[in-house]
């Protein structure tokens, strides 16, 4: 589903990924680990092309993005759900219009979105919150709101940057449950985070970076 | 409701000092636009109305013969450009000079032994043939038929009112595009800072996947809205400056009643705001980079 190819990536001159290459499974939740700066968050924008790579090629879905044209560039990303370690929520719209808006850009009709979103929620455990503004909402609940806007359109390929950032333990694993069970229903999972307890003993692949050196980016593959 | 219909509403009213602001300013812009091409039109109509009484006086020859005389006038009256034609001949025309001096200088003709005037043809043209080229014309042709003498027509009038029509025109519809472009800009700007401060929101519609017109969208009805406004305003506020205008200075100057705001003009005021507004939103967005 997803692979780097010798993957490069600086900035202002500032080597952060350095010929990288790996490959992360149709079907399968992993995780990207490693310390802060290591270049995860770069790794996940080069996969929804934010941004692109100096050398090197990435895969996703058997398609070569590196030479992806401008105007695919929307149809890649609609094939993935994102869940931003900033929540990227639009504070002036509902919980409700915040998780349509992933299905209005898809193009759907009205009737079929709002069964979506509050079957989406509901899954969430947000539904009684759907006309709630996300200023009125806790961290964990904006957690999930994020996380329901990037699965309600059933993309085939999801990430998510540090998705239980700042959530207390018991929320964090409540989100954790959600993703298996979003996996478990066929969806690729690749999560970027620095919390241990997140993918320890989950068994499953785990991608470790280590900062870019001379002899290259290491990332070293384990199953937990 | 559509989804962009609804944002564009939405946003509209969300910023609605700035946006009332733009469609005023808009209004202001497009009232004065249609003021200029009010001008133009109004111009044409005066400039129109007045060559009506204007005539062309073909001379003819002392020695011009019935069948040269006759030969001339159906000529004339075949003549596109000529609405009618009066044969005035020499002693009509001594008549009518003698008539004009009236009593007080008649005694000018007294020492006349023979007539000395010519007989000739009063042509008048039909106005929308009374342009210097096509006189010009007419009167060259008439010059080399035989029993013709001369032709006179009032070339300096004629010229003048061509020149003054033409350089209104002109000015008027400089004007007119300038200020449309004025308009074009008002919305550019307004739009400009309402995507600018929409910008964070822009970012996270491109990364879930929005195409560029998806952003654009409610952009462009937002300005088209405020150049509907815009528009209405100003069609308003030409009947308005044109009653006021009339009641003041038309009672003064009888040709100024004519003087109108054509009604299609102020219909097509919202037409020209709408499309100046989706210009003006469309230049301020660009091109959306993904």
């Amino acid at each position: 589903m997803i692979k780097f190819e010798s993957v490069s990536k600086s900035y202002d001159g500032n080597m952060v990924l350095n010929d990288l290459s790996f490959h992360v499974e149709k079907g399968e939740l992993a995780f990207l680990t490693g310390p802060s700066g290591a270049g995860k968050t770069t790794i996940l924008k080069l996969i929804y092309h934010a941004l692109a790579p100096e050398a090197g090629a990435i895969y996703i879905n058997g398609q070569n993005t590196c030479f992806i044209k401008h105007s695919d560039i929307p149809w890649l990303r609609r094939a993935i759900g994102i869940v931003f370690q900033d929540f990227r929520l639009l504070l002036t719209k509902t919980v409700f219009e915040n998780v349509a808006l992933a299905l209005r850009i898809r193009g759907l009709d009205e009737r079929e979105i709002k069964a979506r979103v509050m079957e989406t929620l509901k899954m969430v455990g947000l539904r009684h919150k759907s006309d709630n503004f996300p200023q009125a909402l806790s961290g964990g609940e904006q957690q999930r709101v994020v996380i329901a806007r990037a699965i309600a359109a059933e993309p085939m390929l999801i990430l998510a940057d540090e998705p239980t950032g700042n959530l207390d333990p018991e929320t964090a694993a409540g989100i954790m449950s959600s993703f298996k069970e979003i996996n478990a229903r066929g969806a690729t999972i690749l999560i970027a985070t620095h919390n241990r307890d997140l993918y320890h003993n989950s068994g499953r692949k785990v991608f470790r970076i280590a900062s870019g050196t001379a002899a290259g980016t290491v990332v070293r593959q384990e199953e937990s | 409701m559509s989804y962009h219909v609804k944002t564009a509403l939405s946003d509209l009213w969300k910023e609605k000092w700035i946006n009332l602001l733009g469609c005023l300013s808009m209004g202001v812009g497009l009232f004065m636009a249609a003021l200029a091409l009010a001008a133009v039109i109004n111009s044409n109509r005066v400039a129109s109305a007045l060559p009506e009484r204007f005539s062309l006086t073909v001379f003819l020859k002392q020695d011009a013969t019935p069948a040269d005389i006759a030969q001339i006038q159906n000529a004339l009256r075949s003549d596109k450009p000529v609405k009618s034609v009066a044969f005035i001949s020499s002693d009509k025309a001594l008549a009518n000079l003698k008539e004009g001096l009236g009593n007080k200088y008649s005694y000018l003709l007294e020492g006349l032994d023979s007539n000395p005037l010519q007989a000739s043809f009063d042509v008048k043209l039909r106005k929308e043939y009374v342009r210097t080229v096509s006189v010009k014309a007419l009167a060259a042709s008439l010059k080399t038929m035989s029993g013709v003498d001369s032709v006179n027509y009032g070339k300096g009038f004629l010229d003048t009112i061509q020149k003054v029509v033409h350089a209104v025109s002109e000015a008027g519809l400089a004007l007119f595009a300038g200020l449309l472009a004025g308009a074009v800009f008002i919305c550019y700007s307004t739009i400009k800072i309402l995507f600018y401060r929409k910008s964070d929101e822009i970012e996270t519609l491109k990364l879930l996947g929005a195409t560029g017109w998806f952003v654009r969208a409610p952009f462009l009805l937002e300005g088209a809205v405020m150049g509907f406004l815009g528009g209405l305003a100003a069609g308003a506020a030409c009947f308005g400056a044109f009653d006021v205008f009339l009641s003041g200075v038309g009672g003064a100057l009888p040709l100024l009643t004519n003087l109108s705001i054509p009604p299609a003009l102020v219909a097509g005021l919202p037409v020209a705001g709408v499309l100046a507004g989706m210009a003006g939103a469309l230049i301020a967005i660009g091109r959306v980079r993904p």
